[in-house]
């Protein structure tokens, strides 16, 4: 019987041809290229907008793709080309000339800044340029192992140079979890390019030492599938099933390599990792098996994702299971930050697979709550976004959104609505309701006014911890959160969301200093832009920047939203978001943003699914398909004029220690911040924090600080130390000194579960 | 990956699906789950010390489930058909009703799930009647045979046609004039909501499960679960296996005096033109005085519930 894809077998070959396969150098270990650096003279600015929106200097990629050795036969994609298949040529794909499958260079989806300043970063999806007709039925054959890369930037030199770890896919490989007959394992896999470990979907967390461990991940296979046969090449079909790894696996650059630690109790895909003050890490989230969440030994947690937390020590490299009352039902990759008084706060924010419905539990997604590692249980604090305090921006948000048609009405309605500004509600949707009954506005009012200002969980947003600062007496009492973008919940029964970005933004606080957790949320300005996945970095400042993302959820419509190519600016103090400078590169779905050691910001990522599911095609105008493996840094307006310098400061700061910094602006310092390095994926940072540290100025040249003793708010690890002066432009950071926060880590704590 | 796409994490779009009806006494042990992804699948747990036996239309047994694990009729052509959506090739024995049973272990643990034909929802479409009512309606019904042990009986169900809804329940409460002031019920919006409780007075709060046992007590040093309480242990949020800490102990699930849960009663199911309010009753105990809460859930068409950012 002739295939079905016999015809465009025949067809292929036709538009084939033109493909002239090169020699591609083979993926080992500390095989290294270069490329240059563009500097900041690059910046595609003129001075005076330099100076007011920052720019971008042109992209740099990795000039060298490479194969791995030795790969036999095909990689599990069918091997029958479509013509359709419109796999960007721009040099960062080539097929290898063995296998005819096309190797890619990675995009830099997920990023950690090592403590010498060099950048750990891996790929995310990897071999979907291989998918030929649809990634829901090849993807499980065909998707591989995601290769990492280190990148160093060494602006003296003014090069980029790329190595590769070993193993380069950081070595994990773990038995598929099936459970309907008909399953199809590992079947993009072989022994040198294997599909059971893929770092795709791990998080990732700077350890106390400045390594860096990846905690979960992917297992690709097809459940239930089918092997065919064309041309005497088999291949797979089947409906892609990602499973979630127990895997964690550290690297360390001083062995530029990998290797495996303690697994999970539980698999997990698209978990969030939190250090606590101690050094050890907390896992959240994340679900076993993602296309079919159903699990027969649990019947009744079927369709959930796992609740079960768990603790990394790092004193014996395992992970202990927290217990019953750890348990908790959080969206994927939930958003999560340690507050100073050494909790867990869940601020809800996550990633939901809106508009379908997820989760049987996934109201509970809508409560902030806090994990107290200490107790092994958490405590709920508010519905997210209330108790709302009422600003202006408040007041016509809501007076927007109730718009009665009645001149009379809307009138009423924005004098009860600005008499409440200044107050803080509990419920403002019923408040406001209440007060406008004798209106009859109708009996949704209530939540439509919530929605108006975007309550309950945010999906597909970023949740940014705001400097923590030290209260007169130097205590850490209060911890804000910039909740921006992203899509809404939706007010519906069965829907955890919109698929449409939104512009809404808002600050939560938690205020710690009656000694509870007391939660309020106040709204700021809206973005210029409506962004999915617009990633943040809190600049040293306290400013923050935001970068890509989309104007749609790209996982419900992948290829067809919008790329938002314009940066904005966050500033706490006016609460309002400013346009800032356009990017060079469209970066929807794994993009990713990192403060550098001098104050820029590296912009990477975008490894879209592809378009529409299916391959590799471009919707005109909308997001690119096809990976991105470029680079393009940001220089913000503080770059382009005078700084103040670090001439001298310690390599490592102790717990409540005092130091010296030298400078010779010390007069002149408004304030000197310890910045945690990042380590993101996903819009997920769970150490993301900057700790804003109490001086004094000693003379001329020499600042004293006092480092704080509380290790929820330094947690132990590798950070970058800036120094801001005061200028009639504002705030202008020093380029950063690196230092290690010392601390209680490695310390042996009680594993007895409660 | 996308759940409405992939059909992650729900259902898919098919009007028609198999419901499971309680499960018979003589299944004790037994849990069982009908899961839609490309098709509907039977998810069987067998926590009973007996072998259960699933029979084929035939009445041919082919899958044992038991301590030692799963077994399968290697030689019975249900086996092949149960394996996927799609025909799946099968030796020649497997097309002989008459060939003797090959069984053979296939799994070691005590569950396992297949693709059963019987569930298939193609032959039990809505008639058009049924369409034209947009109500929820009765297709068909479907059995399975089983034997736990030596005693025969069946797993049933029916398939039931669900319209599409064009909006969806919000629901909310009331609380009773006299609640003592600053107790705070927020609801969290969901098929099956969940509530949220907050009191900054320290009362001591109970909340009544479904069969009027307590079930949560919230009070200053924190929240407990009573693990006896049926209505927590079918709907606590952390109803993994690892709480079930016996019969007739409470046990602390949280350290803070806020707490939120899911609550069951207020469970709404869209569809049909119709959508009368609910009302529900969710009973409780402040410091040893009881209260009731009135619940009630009023739908909403979807063109109330725009949400934009712009």
């Amino acid at each position: 019987m002739r295939s079905p894809f016999a015809f465009l077998m025949v067809l292929s070959a036709l538009v084939a041809g033109s493909a002239v396969a090169q020699t591609l150098p083979p993926l080992t270990q500390g095989a290294s290229s270069s490329a240059p650096l563009p500097s900041i003279a690059a910046a595609q600015c003129a001075p005076a907008q330099c100076a007011q929106i920052g720019g971008f200097a042109p992209v740099f990629v990795e000039p060298v793709i490479y194969t791995v050795a030795g790969t036999p036969g095909q990689t599990g994609g069918i091997p029958v080309a479509n013509p359709l298949n419109q796999t960007p040529a721009n040099g960062n794909c080539a097929p290898d000339p063995t296998t005819g499958a096309l190797e890619c260079k990675p995009a830099g989806t997920s990023l950690a800044n090592l403590p010498d300043g060099r950048i750990m970063y891996y790929n995310n999806l990897e071999g979907t340029e291989n998918i030929e007709f649809s990634i829901l039925i090849e993807g499980g054959g065909t998707l591989i192992n995601d290769q990492s890369r280190v990148l160093t930037m060494d602006q003296s030199t003014a090069a980029a140079t790329w190595t590769v770890p070993g193993p380069p896919d950081g070595g994990a490989a773990e038995p598929a979890q099936c459970l309907l007959p008909g399953c199809v394992l590992n079947t993009g896999g072989t022994a040198t390019r294997p599909d059971s470990g893929a770092l795709f979907c791990s998080d990732l967390v700077n350890l106390y030492d400045g390594r860096v461990m990846a905690v979960g991940g992917t297992n690709y296979f097809a459940e239930p599938g089918v092997t065919l046969t064309v041309d005497q090449s088999p291949f797979t079909l089947g409906l892609a099933e990602l499973q979630g790894l127990r895997a964690a696996r550290i690297f360390d650059e001083n062995q530029n390599g990998w290797a495996q630690t303690g697994s999970m109790n539980y698999a997990r895909w698209y978990p969030s990792l939190t250090s606590l003050g101690n050094g050890d890490v907390e896992v959240f989230g994340g679900v076993t098996k993602l296309v079919k969440p159903i699990y027969p030994s649990n019947p009744l947690t079927s369709g959930q994702n796992v609740v079960n937390t768990e603790t990394f020590h790092l004193y014996n490299g395992a992970w202990n299971d927290n217990g019953a009352a750890a348990q908790r039902s959080l969206p994927l990759f939930p958003r999560m930050h340690l507050l100073p008084n050494g909790q867990v706060l869940y601020g809800a924010g996550g990633q939901a697979f809106s508009p379908a419905g997820e989760s049987i539990d996934q109201p509970l997604w809508n409560i902030v709550t806090a994990y107290d590692p200490m107790a092994r249980s958490w405590t709920d604090l508010a519905y997210a976004g209330m108790p709302l305090q009422l600003n202006t921006v408040g007041a016509g948000q809501i007076v927007s959104a109730i718009r009665p048609s009645n001149p009379l009405a809307a009138l009423t309605v924005t004098n009860v609505v600005n008499s409440l500004v200044g107050q803080t509600l509990s419920n403002p949707g019923t408040v406001i309701s209440q007060l406008l009954a004798t209106l009859n506005l109708g009996s949704s009012l209530s939540s439509q006014i919530n929605t108006a200002i975007g309550s309950g969980m945010r999906g597909s947003t970023f949740d940014l911890m705001l400097p923590l600062t030290p209260d007169s007496a130097g205590n850490y009492t209060k911890a804000q959160f910039l909740i921006a973008g992203g899509t809404l919940t939706a007010a519906a029964a069965t829907n955890p969301g919109t698929v449409v970005a939104t512009t809404l933004s808002r600050v939560d606080t938690i205020d710690l200093s009656s000694g509870t957790m007391a939660y309020s949320s106040q709204l700021t300005s809206p973005m210029d832009q409506p962004r999915w996945y617009g990633t943040p970095a809190l600049l040293p400042t306290g400013k923050v920047m935001v970068f890509s993302g989309s104007s749609d959820d790209e996982v419900v419509i992948p290829g067809l939203g919008n790329p938002v190519m314009i940066t904005e600016l966050f500033d706490p103090n006016t609460q309002t978001w400013t346009r800032m400078a356009g990017q060079n590169h469209a970066r929807t779905y794994h993009n990713s943003a990192l403060l550098l050691q001098d104050g820029s910001v590296l912009v990477g990522g975008h490894a879209p699914i592809n378009t529409g599911y299916l391959f590799n095609f471009q919707v005109p105008g909308s997001s690119p398909d096809g990976r991105d493996p470029s680079f393009e840094i940001y220089y913000p307006p503080y770059m382009f004029g005078a700084r103040p310098a670090i001439t001298a400061a310690p390599t490592s700061v102790a717990p409540g220690s005092r130091f010296t910094v030298s400078t010779p602006q010390a007069s002149a310092i408004d304030s000197v911040v310890l910045v945690r390095r990042t380590a993101i994926t996903h819009d997920v940072d769970g150490d993301q924090r900057s700790v804003v540290l109490p001086f004094t100025v000693t003379d001329n040249n020499t600042l004293a600080v006092a480092m704080t003793a509380n290790q929820s708010v330094t947690p132990p690890g590798a950070y970058m130390l800036f120094i801001n002066q005061k200028t009639p432009a504002g705030l202008v950071p020093s380029v950063s000194a690196p230092v290690l926060v010392s601390g209680a880590a490695v310390t042996q704590t009680a594993d007895v579960i409660p | 990956m996308s759940s409405g796409m992939a059909f992650a994490h729900g259902p898919g779009t098919n009007p028609v699906h198999p419901v499971l009806d309680k499960l018979s006494p003589a299944l004790s042990g037994i849990t069982v789950e009908i899961a839609e992804t490309l098709a509907p699948q039977v998810l069987i747990a067998n926590r009973s010390k007996k072998v259960l036996t699933i029979f084929d239309a035939a009445g041919r047994p082919f899958i044992r489930i038991g301590p030692t694990g799963v077994q399968a009729d290697l030689n019975a052509d249900s086996w092949y058909k149960s394996l996927s959506t799609t025909t799946v090739p099968e030796p020649q024995a497997a097309k002989d009703p008459k060939s003797p049973a090959r069984w053979t272990v296939i799994d070691h643990e005590q569950t396992f799930g297949w693709f059963d034909p019987r569930l298939a929802v193609g032959p039990h479409a809505p008639t058009e009647a049924m369409r034209k009512a947009d109500k929820p309606a009765f297709t068909g019904a479907w059995q399975i045979e089983v034997a736990l042990g030596a005693t025969r009986t069946a797993i049933t169900g029916h398939f039931q046609y669900q319209p599409a809804a064009d909006g969806a329940y919000i629901t909310y409460l009331v609380p009773p004039e006299d609640l003592p002031d600053g107790i705070q019920f927020i609801v969290s919006q969901g098929a099956i909501p969940a509530v949220l409780l907050l009191d900054p007075g320290g009362h001591d709060i109970t909340i009544i499960g479904l069969k009027g046992e307590d079930e949560i007590r919230i009070g200053k040093t924190g929240t407990w679960a009573n693990t006896a309480s049926d209505t927590w242990r079918h709907w606590g949020q952390t109803h993994r296996a690892s709480l079930d800490a016996g019969p007739g102990q409470w046990i602390q699930v949280s350290h803070g005096a806020s707490y939120s849960w899911l609550e069951p009663r207020g469970e709404t199911k869209a569809g049909g033109a119709s959508h009368p309010d609910k009302h529900w009753l969710l009973p409780i105990r402040v410091d040893g005085v009881a209260y009731v809460l009135q619940g009630v859930a009023s739908w909403q068409d979807t063109e109330h519930q725009a949400v934009t950012g712009k």
